[in-house]
């Protein structure tokens, strides 16, 4: 299974998405962010030798974290001598090794945030309230349609806890982007522990971020049948 | 049936090959190039659709003609290409990574961003090591000399540490004879000189550092 987290404007907070559900699914997460990663780095091989041929997609992957993880280089030489093509065999790799694999993919509507959608059975569209990042969402959509890869769910992300209860919105938005909607509220437990590197089940496990992940990990799981 | 008609130009180590295909019906046709590896003309640093390893395919109509162009680091062969026989692959419908690549744009950061000297291999693999001081790939021009320095200290500091006669005459032949000894000590007084200025720089600007405070929060409110 492989699901691939996208949105259409930066710092809406893809990564976050894309590491909590991983953790939800027991899933590998990929960094596939390739000029700008913003998941934990390590030391040893990572996504930019791999796309560059110096290593294989397995042995990348960290299983020494709170999530698995394949991180993805930090330098721009690393960025420039990696082929964007070869992601998709990449991904396959790992998931047929793994399993469950998550996509952390860039924003916007180049070919580094193409070649990660293709690569999807299905996608999840992260935005946040504020109209131009739903309105960028929209062109995101329209790429997933255009590669043929499913929208699972939409993640309306950073909703003030006080409306999280308030439908309309979430509603309205469903309608146009074609698929449910499940809002993360603001949270700082949730904050906290991306800036410590842990999901935010580790660190708050009654949350209501906790709680929406939860509802998201198995809204997933179920649409892709896994 | 297509016909195959081909030109070769040789330049500077690189064949360029130019084939000009022809059919009278049309004809679905894939080439095969000879000459291999096969550099393909790229869009969005993908090889141009129909490119696949060292085969092209393409379509010729009736009566038209298609101008295929590459290059090769080969020697240049006489025929740099043939018609594959057999014929080619039905289209996949399916969207492929390069042909998004293509349509969508590339997104590495062009060449003119990556800082000189950067590589992409692991940075720890390019740390010097004891054994290779010398002329590190990435080093600054004053990592460089710092190392030198240091080379040239331990020289001299094995050389001022001798004694006895034997001491003497090994450590003078390790560095390279007694000319070498006296070229040393005029080095060493010209690192000494460009060390001072070093110093010096650095305690000026030491107290510049110390003196700036920039007032942000008065630039955000004028900016």
């Amino acid at each position: 299974m492989i699901l691939t987290v996208t949105a259409g404007k930066g710092g809406v907070g893809k990564s976050t998405v894309a590491y909590n559900l991983a953790a939800e699914l027991d899933a590998v997460v990929v960094d596939a962010d390739l000029g700008m990663a913003d998941l934990p780095e390590s030391r040893g091989p990572d996504l930019h030798d791999v796309l560059a041929g110096r290593a294989a997609p397995v042995e990348a992957v960290r299983e020494d974290g709170p999530v698995d993880l394949l991180p993805c280089g930090r330098s721009l030489a690393g960025a420039r001598a990696a082929d964007a093509t070869a992601l998709v065999e990449t991904v396959r790799r790992v998931a047929d090794q793994y399993g469950r694999v998550v996509v952390d993919s860039p924003a916007g509507m180049r070919s580094d945030a193409g070649v990660p959608l293709l690569v999807g059975d299905a996608c999840l569209l992260v935005t946040e309230p504020a109209r131009a990042a739903v309105a960028d969402a929209l062109r995101t959509r329209e790429l997933a349609r255009v590669v043929e890869t499913p929208l699972a769910r939409v993640v309306l992300n950073r909703v003030d806890p006080d409306r999280l209860d308030e439908p309309a919105r979430a509603e309205r938005l469903a309608t146009v982007l074609g698929a449910p909607v499940v809002a993360v509220p603001d949270s700082t437990a949730l904050a906290r522990a991306q800036q410590t590197g842990q999901p935010v089940r580790a660190v708050a496990p009654t949350a209501t971020a906790t709680e929406q992940f939860g509802r998201l990990g198995n809204a997933v799981a179920t649409v892709l049948g896994d | 049936m297509a016909t195959l008609d081909w030109q070769l130009s040789h330049a500077d180590g690189v064949t360029l090959v130019e084939l000009l295909v022809t059919a009278e019906t049309t004809t679905q046709v894939r080439i095969e190039s000879t000459l291999t590896p096969v550099w393909p003309p790229r869009r969005q640093g993908v090889p141009a659709a129909g490119w696949d390893g060292n085969s092209f395919e393409t379509t010729v109509a009736a009566g038209d003609r298609v101008v295929v162009g590459y290059a090769s680091p080969a020697e240049p062969d006489r025929p740099p290409a043939r018609l594959a026989t057999e014929p080619p692959e039905t289209a996949d419908e399916t969207v492929d990574p390069r042909a998004l690549v293509r349509a969508l744009g590339e997104a590495n950061p062009p060449r003119d961003l990556v800082p000189a000297g950067e590589t992409a291999s692991d940075p720890a693999e390019s740390q010097p090591t004891d054994d290779e001081p010398a002329a590190v790939e990435g080093a600054t021009p004053l990592q460089s000399w710092f190392r030198a320095v240091e080379r040239r200290l331990a020289d001299a500091e094995r050389l001022a540490g001798v004694e006895s006669p034997e001491e003497a005459s090994a450590a003078v032949a390790a560095v390279g004879g007694i000319e070498a000894v006296k070229q040393l000590q005029a080095q060493l007084a010209a690192d000494r000189e460009r060390l001072d200025r070093l110093s010096e720089r650095n305690r000026r600007l030491e107290d510049r550092l110390r003196g700036v405070e920039i007032p942000t929060a008065v630039l955000e409110r004028v900016a």
